[in-house]
């Protein structure tokens, strides 16, 4: 039997910690958008924020029993996408923190993008920082993090920390420009 | 060009609730990924019972065989040493013709004792009185590490000398002597952060069955090598998380582990809609566990203050006083301190009370 639009969240996730197929699909299919825009955000292909998708729910269902309904479920997900990309960019050491960008080879492909920017646009954009700039404005920007929270959760200082905010500014504010052009 | 906090605008609105499609296939393989987690677990498990049994039956097999050879040595010793000759038979074959028939008498031979070398069984209670066992036996559970010896208990049952299969209990045999010097200290707890609030535990230098105490008063109620803690909402401050094993020479060992709660950084939004259908009618930033310090107010337009909280489990209703607020933009300015011991923060929002 499908499972139903109107099956509350705490019965979904009892029927998944029940280990029925039906319902972890629902789950997925339910929140696996909103944790690949957070995928896609943070890595820098569409391939790789597959791979944090996927890693992503494999540690949600792992860790579902643990889950106590006392927060915010979606933000419970939501945390757990953040850190899985976090780990994962942690690892990249072939692309370093202040690896210099070749802005304007990159930024010929959008030229037709210019107005009426949309999710996966700005996407585009974050994806052509380097791994230390993306990861410091998601956090900064979007997540709302201190320089202090970024500096402790990636091993770095806080200098450093606004150091890579103001460079991914300044590239996006120049991407975002030539597409105004 | 765009002013940095308009970009950051920008990106926060169109990226921090967006929803992609995500590419077919993923779900394949978290769903197989899943599934094999949980057939390995039921494989581990079945392999685990399997064992036991296997061990099990070789433990009663030879228990009966020593057994047997006791009562049979010891029946050789003991039975009465009579000895029969021809002459006695004749005699007895004579009465039995002289005398009128009658009911044939036994004889009372005294049974022999017979001494099996049964080994004594020792109820070890597990679960949430482990430790007041541990302590009771002039051991504790310190955080960092404890050792246990488990030949000391204090009210040993033993029930008919025979063993009590349902009983993880600890056996304690001639052959199989549970001594002090044998136990060394090997537990070690490994803790990997798996998110926010979500810990991933396990231990090194098991060897045998791990009891997990999450300092929830439930003592030592999880079982296995390993185990996902989840920080409960609203505890704060150091968490002792110990770990509990016994092992297989009839020892103990325990390890600790303090967790040092943060109330992270809040989850805020910007906008609130106080018309009573129990979705955002009280704007009130979301903590991972009470923070150290909580001071949020709200200002309108004209900088006065409408609302003001010192208690992070009390958000602004949109009310001021006994003044319902107009709709509009206002300015939300939060300080708090995640611990006792970080600095303090400040976060300020523009939010929208929408009516």
């Amino acid at each position: 039997m499908p499972i139903g639009k109107d099956i509350t969240e705490k019965e979904l996730v009892n029927k998944c910690l029940r280990g029925e197929p039906l319902a972890q699909k629902s789950l997925y299919d339910q929140y696996s958008p909103v944790m690949y825009s957070i995928c896609m955000r943070y890595a820098k292909n569409a391939e790789n924020a597959r791979d944090l998708l996927q890693e992503s729910f494999i540690k949600v269902f792992e860790g579902l029993k643990y889950f106590r309904f006392q927060g915010s479920f979606e933000g419970w997900l939501k945390r757990v996408a953040v850190n899985t990309c976090l780990d994962f960019n942690k690892k990249l050491k072939s692309e370093p923190y202040n690896e210099e960008l070749d802005l304007h080879a990159q930024i010929g492909q959008q030229e037709t993008m210019n107005t009426g920017l949309q999710a996966k646009d700005l996407i585009h954009l974050l994806q052509k920082l380097p791994v230390g700039y993306r990861t410091v404005f998601n956090l900064y920007a979007i997540e709302g993090y201190s320089h202090s929270e970024i500096a402790d959760s990636l091993g770095i200082s806080d200098n450093t920390s606004k150091t890579q905010l103001f460079k991914a500014r300044k590239l996006l504010q120049a991407m975002l420009a030539e597409l105004e052009k | 060009m765009k002013e940095f906090n308009e970009l950051d605008e920008l990106f926060k609105e169109g990226l921090q609730n967006a929803h992609i499609a995500p590419p077919a296939g993923v779900w394949g393989t978290v769903a197989s990924s899943v599934s094999t987690a949980s057939t390995a677990t039921v494989t581990a498990a079945a392999w685990i019972v399997a064992a036991k049994l296997v061990v099990g039956s070789i433990v009663a097999v030879s228990v009966s065989y020593f057994a047997y050879h006791a009562i049979t040595n010891n029946q050789k010793e003991v039975a009465p040493k009579e000895k029969i000759t021809s002459e006695k038979i004749a005699e007895k074959i004579s009465e039995s013709k002289s005398l009128p028939a009658e009911k044939p008498k036994t004889i009372d031979i005294e049974k022999p004792i017979v001494k099996t070398n049964k080994p004594e069984y020792y109820r070890l209670p597990i679960g949430s009185n482990e430790e007041e066992i541990a302590h009771e036996n002039g051991g504790n559970l310190p955080i960092g590490s404890g050792i246990i010896p488990s030949n000391l208990p204090t009210t040993p049952v033993v029930r008919n000398n025979q063993p009590q299969p349902e009983s993880p209990a600890v056996k304690q045999t001639p052959n199989n002597p549970v001594s002090v010097s044998t136990c060394t200290h090997t537990l070690s707890i490994v803790a990997t952060k798996l998110a926010e609030g979500m810990y991933s535990l396990g231990v090194a230098g098991a060897n045998g069955d791990v009891f997990w105490n999450f300092d929830d008063g439930n003592g030592y109620a999880v079982k296995g090598e390993t185990a996902i803690f989840n920080i409960p909402t609203g505890k704060s401050g150091e968490i002792k998380l110990k770990a509990l094993c016994r092992l297989k020479n009839g020892c103990k060992d325990s390890a600790g582990f303090i967790l040092n709660v943060d109330a992270g950084t809040p989850e805020v939004w910007d906008f609130l809609t106080p018309n009573g259908d129990g979705y955002n009618d009280v704007y009130l930033p979301l903590f991972q566990a009470p923070p150290a310090y909580f001071d949020m107010a709200i200002y309108d337009a004209n900088n006065h203050t409408v609302f003001h909280s010192d208690n992070a489990t009390l958000g602004w209703n949109g009310i001021s006083g006994a003044i319902q607020c107009h709709a509009g933009r206002y300015l939300m300015v939060l300080v708090y301190k995640s611990n006792a011991s970080s600095k303090s923060r400040t976060i300020r929002k523009t939010i929208e009370l929408i009516r």
